[in-house]
């Protein structure tokens, strides 16, 4: 009986260091190991004795690409638990920035990232050469994202205007108006990428999935809402830990979280897409729709068309933020300390991003916990190619070895996000 | 160069660690000896944001801080000897940067190395690309520059400065 493995030792194309082991028996996978050795980064250790102010600033360095994510789930649950709620056009200008990180996060990963995957390249650079059109209007698409994340929060990498309560400064709506033009631009290269993404080719591959993601009764969900699943979760924020745990693995430096009592969940923009696809905006729905994406996709292949689609989601809505905006009096809302608990969802580029915090009345944080996307996913991740190994075992070991990478950035994982850092090995046995 | 073509100059580097900051600094002392033709620019974040910058000028120097602890010869190779400061220059379109040169800012972004080797395969090089790189020594969290990194900044300025005016 033919025993082989799998194995890569350092992932490319992802965020951080991490690698893949699967070990096969025949046509059978024996064991699969998603190995995140990228080093455990203290984040929850050493926000104790910090104020509750600093940790915006002080979460938003665990991710270069994310860092939005991690400031407003970490100031919506310190707002929580003084009591505060952010709204008006402070909660717009949220939403706004946070626009402009999906759209520099889903640029760089579709174009950069996973196309590459599709048409047969090593990386970016050498599928510059033969598509350099298609690589400038994705460099073009995160550098207007990135624009909107500087104008909004100072600077693209770990923005430094983001606060507990709102802002340190507000622009004007004349400032705000100078990103019309290229966010008009963005959405048609938005529409453009459903339209080239759409015609790249998929495996037929398909699971049963428990989508989980945030919930809005209004809105496509980016900064808050409920925290809903397809097979029956239906929570508000602070039910979060009733419902979902982490788990430590060996062979991971990073938690592994599942549903207790269930197992592994999907979060990210499929899940978002399956759960909420009528909060999207028309133009988006119907770009999706022509893009074959259905209503519901459990490919996690077709991940790459629910980015897209999220594309011109987040560029209308920035558009629609900016037509509607009025400046606040105020760059922020007052947020006197007291003890309590707060929770934060919101929804980073690769999914729910939860942030819990305890401060005491001087606004000292007693305890702090950060469950990341791509901690969250880390378990689908492993039953994909749990499922994917066996039906491609007649594949050339190279080609299995990129495929197996490619379900793996199905997911755009961020792996210093989920380590608070792929190489793929396959084992025959 | 005499016939009227536009220069930039861009110092690159994270000042928050230590002799990362070289490039900063000497583009700073440039901006302040230089003629005012010549323009001068400093960039702290990620390398593809280069291609935009030197988008308009026709001809660019860069200056960057390299990895310690390494001597990198042009066929690759490296040795294990350590020269904090010293200064090495490359010809971005008539050589390849060797791989271990320049570091990536962070997993999330691109290298000088791979800023580079996009633009050469979308044809958005400036004519003329110089890349200086100062050897560190200490890339530790801090602002202050290594002893023979801070000492080797006036001979690097003068060097630097007199390439670009003989170009003028």
């Amino acid at each position: 009986m033919k025993n082989r493995s799998v194995k890569v030792d350092c992932l490319t194309r992802v965020e951080g260091e991490g690698g893949l082991e699967i070990k096969i028996k025949g046509d059978k996978v024996t064991d699969i190991q998603f190995n995140i050795f990228e080093p455990p980064r203290f984040f929850e250790a050493f926000l104790h004795g910090r104020l509750f102010t600093e940790a915006p600033d002080i979460t938003a360095r665990i991710c270069g690409i994310c860092p939005i994510a991690y400031q407003m789930s970490s100031a919506h649950a310190m707002e929580m638990a003084c009591g505060v709620k952010v709204e008006g056009p402070l909660r717009d200008l949220r939403r706004l920035v946070y626009c402009g990180e999906w759209i520099e996060s889903h640029a760089l990963h579709v174009y950069m990232l996973h196309a590459p995957d599709f048409l047969g390249y090593d990386d970016a650079i050498s599928m510059a050469k033969d598509h350099p059109d298609l690589v400038k209007q994705g460099l073009k698409l995160k550098k207007i994202g990135n624009e909107l994340m500087i104008l909004l929060g100072g600077r693209e990498i770990h923005p430094i205007n983001i606060c507990v309560g709102g802002f340190f400064k507000v622009p004007t709506p004349k400032e705000l108006q100078k990103m019309a033009e290229p966010l008009k631009w963005a959405l048609k290269a938005s529409l453009e990428t459903v339209k080239f993404v759409s015609a790249l080719e998929f495996p037929e591959f398909e699971q049963d999935y428990e989508f989980v993601s945030v919930n809005h009764d209004r809105e496509y969900p980016i900064n808050e809402g409920r925290v809903i699943s397809n097979k029956g979760i239906d929570i508000v924020v602070t039910d979060f830990l009733e419902i979902f745990e982490e788990q430590q693995v060996k062979h991971s430096t990073s938690l592994h979280a599942v549903v207790k009592d269930r197992g592994a969940y999907h979060v990210g923009p499929l899940a978002r897409y399956n759960l909420n696809f009528d909060k999207l905006t028309p133009l988006a729905q119907k770009a999706a729709v022509e893009a074959g994406l259905g209503r519901q996709c459990n490919n996690p292949f077709k991940s790459i068309i629910a980015r897209a689609v999220e594309l011109v989601f987040a560029c209308e809505e920035a558009l629609r933020i900016i037509d509607n905006y009025q400046m606040p009096e105020k760059p922020y809302l007052d947020v006197p300390p007291k003890a309590g608990i707060g929770h934060g969802a919101t929804e980073a580029p690769r999914g729910l991003l939860y942030h819990k915090y305890e401060i005491d009345n001087d606004g000292v944080i007693k305890a702090a916990r950060i469950i990341a996307p791509t901690s969250q996913n880390q378990k689908v991740i492993e039953n994909d190619l749990a499922a994917f190994v066996p039906l491609n075992l007649d594949l050339p070991h190279d080609t299995l070895t990129w495929k197996c990478e490619q379900a793996v950035r199905n997911y755009d994982p961020c792996i210093s996000c989920s380590c608070h850092f792929l190489k793929l090995n396959i084992k025959q046995e | 160069m005499s016939d009227g073509k536009s220069i930039l100059v861009i110092g690159m580097g994270n000042p928050y660690r230590c002799d990362d900051g070289i490039g900063l600094q000497i583009a700073r002392k440039l901006s302040k000896i230089l003629p005012e033709k010549v323009k001068v620019q400093t960039h702290t974040s990620d390398a593809l944001v280069l291609m935009e910058l030197w988008q308009n000028y026709d001809c660019v120097y860069l200056i960057d801080a390299v990895n310690p602890g390494l001597r990198c010869h042009r066929n690759g190779s490296h040795d294990e000897e350590q020269v904090p400061g010293r200064l090495y220059r490359f010809d971005a379109a008539a050589e390849q940067l060797p791989p271990i040169f320049f570091t990536k800012y962070s997993t999330h972004c691109f290298s000088i190395q791979e800023t580079i080797a996009l633009c050469k395969n979308l044809e958005m090089l400036p004519e003329k690309l110089i890349i200086y790189g100062i050897e560190g020594h200490s890339f530790r969290v801090g602002t202050e520059l290594s002893g023979k990194v801070k000492q080797a900044i006036a001979g690097i300025t003068d060097c630097i400065k007199k390439e670009i005016e003989d170009s003028l």
